[in-house]
């Protein structure tokens, strides 16, 4: 009895925090849905609406137009009459539910979509695989094989997080410039293989909790480390790996400012770098801008919905120990 | 031994190799320029410790110290906590948790700048929705939070919506729970542990590499914050939410003082060194790797 | 492992003698390359709804000069578009040609971030005076013309909403002239509730942030915020505290402590960002308009009944009044002047074609003050108040190598007077005093070091 209320509470609690946490989501949902005449308005209203006059018995949508007098010039934008333009009272318009999907036609146009989701995706793929394969062996070397030198490592390794990049900036573009990778995307994509601090540390906690004994059995089997990490680690620890695949593939997806400063040509540039082009110095169309953000976050929340599958049936310790 | 230290060593020939390649070189280049004029685009000249002896003068400098403190002490401990709690909920059997799971995560995906124009009419003090919640709760007029447009609650609007990205700490600790064994919690129970004692007991202790992981990388990612404030308050009202690395970004690309970024840079690398060795030894006790 | 390293080795060789079999066969010489376009590159900082115009600008000029590619790629619009170019400058990599934001020049100048261009325009046969003043002297540092201005940005127009106005017993059709005049507006147009909450707004006159709105309004109030160089200040001199400035900042504290600052910015900020204010909902009265807003009157609030003039200023300040900003290209150091580059960038400032293409696609004004486009601008019921402005002022934001420390040391000013009560004039003071000892070490090093532009 006890559990099952507790179960209750459970859910509610749920609910309520996801309802919180979707509301960022969905408002960008519904702005990228608004017609530009609704998208200014001051009253936070998650639903999109278009303006409608009574025309002949029934509630047309309406675009309005321009000013005329007291009045407003409307034109009508669906029925037999579409097209026509009549001059109204503002007060006999009024709001229904609508969805303006123009805003994602306009978005697709305003720039090249298809080559610039091909470029990051290059950029993606090869970040994930990079950083999960060097973190996964680096954190195994800092965690599974007792050295001497490895906690002088791993605090060179995390302090290399403690300086702001803006002042390693330009050495490392000269870096770059010198190794003849400007305008490629080796800048991007070979750090990645040479492991990322965040997620070596991360994998090295993960890995210091899969039991030592494991791994002696395995070596007492004969296995090589090579073996015990691929065999025994790795398996283990598939929820963490998931988690590194993911948050690396989010970070390249969404990264602006590497891309944009090391590459050179429009052809070259990434999603991201298309998305913050919607955005104008003094002016912006909203509604485009939402639209081409909410294709920008889908395929990460699909990648993420199939992901989590992995974070939650990583084996159970428990059991392997018997 | 020596075979152990080669074993060692290749599995982590990969790091070495990038931080040899990519990090060493702009690393000491920087605090080379840390003891000069540079202006960015003519070449360093030396002027000794001049650039650390300016930034002791600089109002903005102690300011944007005491700013960055107060988000790192606010947005860390409560982003943790809100992330377990996520985690505890998300870890229930219930219909739908996989779209739970995915919806908590959502916040950390939007694009920032989306992210932000909503915040702006989140806290927006008369019409956003976090006043009108405030409202519901009777919480007088005369008392409620001016938000951005208020030097005083500037910055704990920016520490409540970092909260929005919880979810990101909340999967690694998900991930974390699935490795904690369910005949823990049994034995815990039958021993007669309430719910609250095997919390504390069984599944803190349990999570504590990650809690550790999460907690360093929030002092380290807080201390550095940055992002947030360019967007949406480009440090306003009246400084207060003048981060560190905000000021050392002015500095550094708008008033082309590269050499006294740097300084700023070295000093801000002093101070989180130090927070992170105290708390990794404050926590030796507390973390428990192998079961 | 050899044979792989071998085979990799041996086919250029394998295809230069071949090659060389092929010209030997062919003619008995070597055949000779058709001549390469030479290839100019460009970097612009517009949002993706200017991409079709500025393609339309290159085919315009390909066709025009043919023998020369221009390859031109977006390098981004905000502050993080120094970062790029600074990284490429410092790296090597920097383009024939970028974009540069008016304010920017001076200081980038002096850094020695720009080539040269005195002896191009020189040679060129164009005039300063073909340019809109401001514009132009913003162009050049210490005697050296560092950019041709491109773009120019009356700013700004003031409008206000006619239908506030009836509603309030205001005449729709006399708009504020003086400041008196504008106080009387705001306080009849501005509304209050009993718990001191915004419920309509008259105007929000910092509604351009930081120093943007200080240098509106100082403007318009008579002050000044520089002397141009001279013998004794070859880089000018700082003057915030200039009387007409402190008049400025005075109004809007008093403003300020009127409506209090909080609410008037919780207020004016509740609309979804920048360019996107309560004045589209119909909630504030009047407002300062960019001339690249003129689209969003159309967009936002296509039905609401505008009024649009020039900013109201006291009568012993300045009327018509306005400040002129915009970009400029230039040619980052390190790379010679190339003259397909400098042709390029006299076509894209001051030819016809070009110059279209900016009013009419990018709905920009040129700072060639020659331009035909003008006469089409001028007659125009919206845009012919921008072009009023425009052959009115006589501002830019300032001519100093600290452009980025002044405008954030401005902005601090205004804070600590609108929140923090500091006294306008002690607040200016201070900045004046701040950034004089700024521009001073910046004198100190050009004398010390000279710069990249000048050694």
């Amino acid at each position: 009895m006890k559990n099952r209320s507790n179960r209750i509470v459970g859910f509610v609690a749920l609910v309520l925090f996801a309802a919180l946490f979707t509301l960022p989501f969905l408002w960008q949902v519904s702005t990228s849905l608004k017609t530009e005449d609704q998208v200014g308005k001051s009253e936070f209203d998650l639903i999109p609406r278009a303006q409608t006059y009574r025309l002949d018995g029934s509630d047309v949508e309406i675009k309005p137009v321009e000013r005329k007098g007291a009045d407003q010039v409307i034109e009508v934008l669906e029925g037999p009459k579409k097209g026509t333009r009549l001059t109204v009272a503002p007060d006999s318009l009024k709001l229904r539910p609508h969805l303006e999907w123009s805003n994602y036609s306009g978005g697709f146009q305003a720039f090249p979509f298809f080559r610039m989701l091909r470029n990051t995706l290059v950029i993606c793929v090869l970040v994930v695989l990079g950083t999960s394969l060097s973190c996964s062996l680096a954190a195994y070397g800092l965690a599974c094989v007792p050295w001497k030198g490895r906690e002088t490592l791993f605090w060179i390794m995390l302090a290399t997080m403690m300086l702001p990049g803006q002042v390693t900036m330009i050495p490392l573009f000269q870096t770059f410039k010198g190794l003849g990778w400007i305008n490629t995307i080796l800048p991007l994509v070979v750090p990645a293989f040479c492991g990322n601090a965040f997620f070596v540390f991360m994998l090295r906690q993960f890995y210091r909790t899969i039991p030592a004994s494991l791994m002696e059995a395995a070596r007492i089997d004969g296995a090589t480390d090579l073996r015990i990490w691929a065999t025994v680690v790795l398996p283990l620890s598939k929820a963490a790996l998931a988690v590194v695949a993911v948050f690396s593939f989010i970070g390249a997806w969404n990264d602006f400012l590497g891309p944009l400063l090391y590459l050179m040509d429009d052809d070259k540039y990434t999603l991201a770098i298309g998305l913050a082009r919607l955005q104008g110095q003094y002016s912006s169309d909203w509604g485009r801008m939402m639209a081409m953000s909410v294709v920008m976050t889908l395929p990460l929340i699909t990648l993420f919905f199939l992901a989590q599958r992995t974070f939650v049936e990583g084996i159970k310790l428990g059991g392997v120990k018997g | 031994m020596k075979s152990r230290f080669w074993t060692g060593i290749a599995f982590c020939s990969p790091l070495i190799f990038g931080l040899l390649a990519f990090t060493v070189l702009p690393v000491i280049a920087s605090f080379w320029f840390s003891l000069c004029n540079y202006p960015i685009l003519e070449p360093p000249h030396y002027v000794g410790v001049a650039n650390y002896r300016d930034l002791a003068r600089d109002d903005q400098f102690w300011h944007s110290i005491r700013n960055t403190f107060v988000y790192v002490l606010g947005s860390v401990p409560l982003g943790m906590a809100v992330g377990l709690g996520l985690a505890l909920l998300l870890n229930q059997k219930v219909p739908g948790i996989k779209v739970f799971r995915t919806l908590f995560f959502l916040p950390t995906v939007v694009p920032l700048v989306a992210n932000s124009v909503l915040w702006i009419r989140l806290l927006n003090p008369q019409q956003g929705l976090v006043n009108s919640f405030l409202r519901l709760l009777h919480v007088p007029e005369s008392w409620m939070p001016g938000w951005l447009a208020d030097e005083r609650w500037a910055m704990p609007g920016l520490i409540l919506m970092s909260l929005w990205g919880a979810g990101g700490g909340a999967v690694l600790y998900l991930a974390a729970l699935q490795d904690v064994p369910s005949e823990l919690f049994e034995a815990a129970e039958l021993d007669g542990a309430g719910p609250t004692q095997r919390f504390r007991h069984v599944t803190i202790p349990l999570i504590s590499p990650v809690l550790l992981f999460t907690g360093i990388m929030g002092l380290i990612g807080g201390f550095q914050e940055f992002a947030r404030a360019f967007v949406m308050t480009q440090g306003g009202p009246w400084d207060s939410t003048l981060f560190y690395c905000l000021h050392l970004f002015n500095s550094a690309f708008t008033e082309f003082r590269l050499g006294y970024a740097s300084a700023m840079a070295w000093v801000l690398f002093a101070i989180i060194l130090v927070a992170t060795v105290a708390v990794m030894r404050a926590s030796t006790k507390h973390v428990q790797y192998e079961q | 492992m050899t044979g792989r390293h071998r085979k990799g080795n041996a086919s250029p060789f394998s295809r230069l003698a071949l090659g060389l079999i092929l010209a030997a066969a062919t003619g008995g010489c070597l055949p000779q390359p058709k001549p390469e376009p030479h290839v100019i590159t460009v970097w612009q900082p517009f949002d993706a709804s200017d991409q079709a115009a500025l393609d339309h600008l290159v085919r315009e000029f390909e066709r025009t000069h043919p023998g020369i590619k221009v390859k031109m790629s977006f390098a981004s619009n905000d502050l993080t578009s120094s970062q790029k170019l600074f990284l490429a400058i410092a790296g090597g990599v920097a383009p024939d040609v970028t974009f540069v934001d008016g304010q920017q020049l001076s200081e980038w100048a002096a850094r020695g971030a720009l080539a040269d261009l005195t002896d191009s325009f020189g040679r060129s046969g164009l005039k300063p005076e073909d340019f809109w003043e401001p514009r132009w002297k913003e162009s050049t540092f210490r005697g050296h013309v560092y950019a041709m201005p491109w773009g120019a940005d009356p700013n700004f127009a003031f409008i206000w909403n006619k239908d506030l106005f009836r509603n309030a017993g205001l005449d729709p059709d006399h708009p504020p002239k003086t400041i008196a005049e504008l106080d009387n507006c705001i306080d009849k147009l501005t509304i209050v509730d009993r718990q001191g909450n915004i419920t309509s707004l008259g105007l929000n006159p910092w509604e351009w942030t930081g120093a943007n709105c200080l240098f509106t309004w100082g403007y318009a109030f008579g002050g000044n915020f520089y002397t141009e160089p001279d013998a004794s200040h070859p880089l000018g001199t700082v003057t915030a505290d200039n009387p007409g400035v402190v008049k400025a900042l005075d109004w809007m504290a008093r403003f300020g402590r009127k409506y209090d600052v909080r609410k008037v910015t919780a207020y004016d900020a509740q609309m979804v960002g920048i360019g996107n204010t309560p004045f589209y909902a119909g909630k504030s009265a009047m407002r300062l308009l960019h001339v690249s807003q003129i689209k969003d009157l159309h967009r936002y609030a296509p039905t609401m009944d505008i009024g649009i003039g020039l900013i109201p200023a006291p009568p012993d300040g300045e009327y018509p009044n306005g400040w002129i900003g915009g970009w400029s290209l230039a040619v980052p150091r390190n790379r010679d002047v190339r003259p397909e580059a400098f042709e390029f960038i006299k076509w894209m400032c001051t030819s016809k074609e070009a110059t279209d293409i900016e009013a009419v696609e990018m709905e920009q004004f040129p700072a060639y003050a020659k331009s035909p486009a003008f006469a089409r601008l001028s007659k125009d019921p919206v845009r012919g108040v921008f072009y009023q402005i425009l052959s009115h002022a006589k501002h830019v934001r300032t001519l100093m190598p600290v452009q980025g420390y002044y405008m954030e040391r401005l902005g601090r000013a205004i804070d600590e007077v609108l929140y923090g009560g500091m006294l306008p004039k002690e607040a200016l003071e201070r900045t004046t005093e701040d950034v004089s000892n700024r521009l001073q070490s910046v004198a100190d090093e050009l004398a010390q070091h000279g710069t990249g532009a000048h050694s």
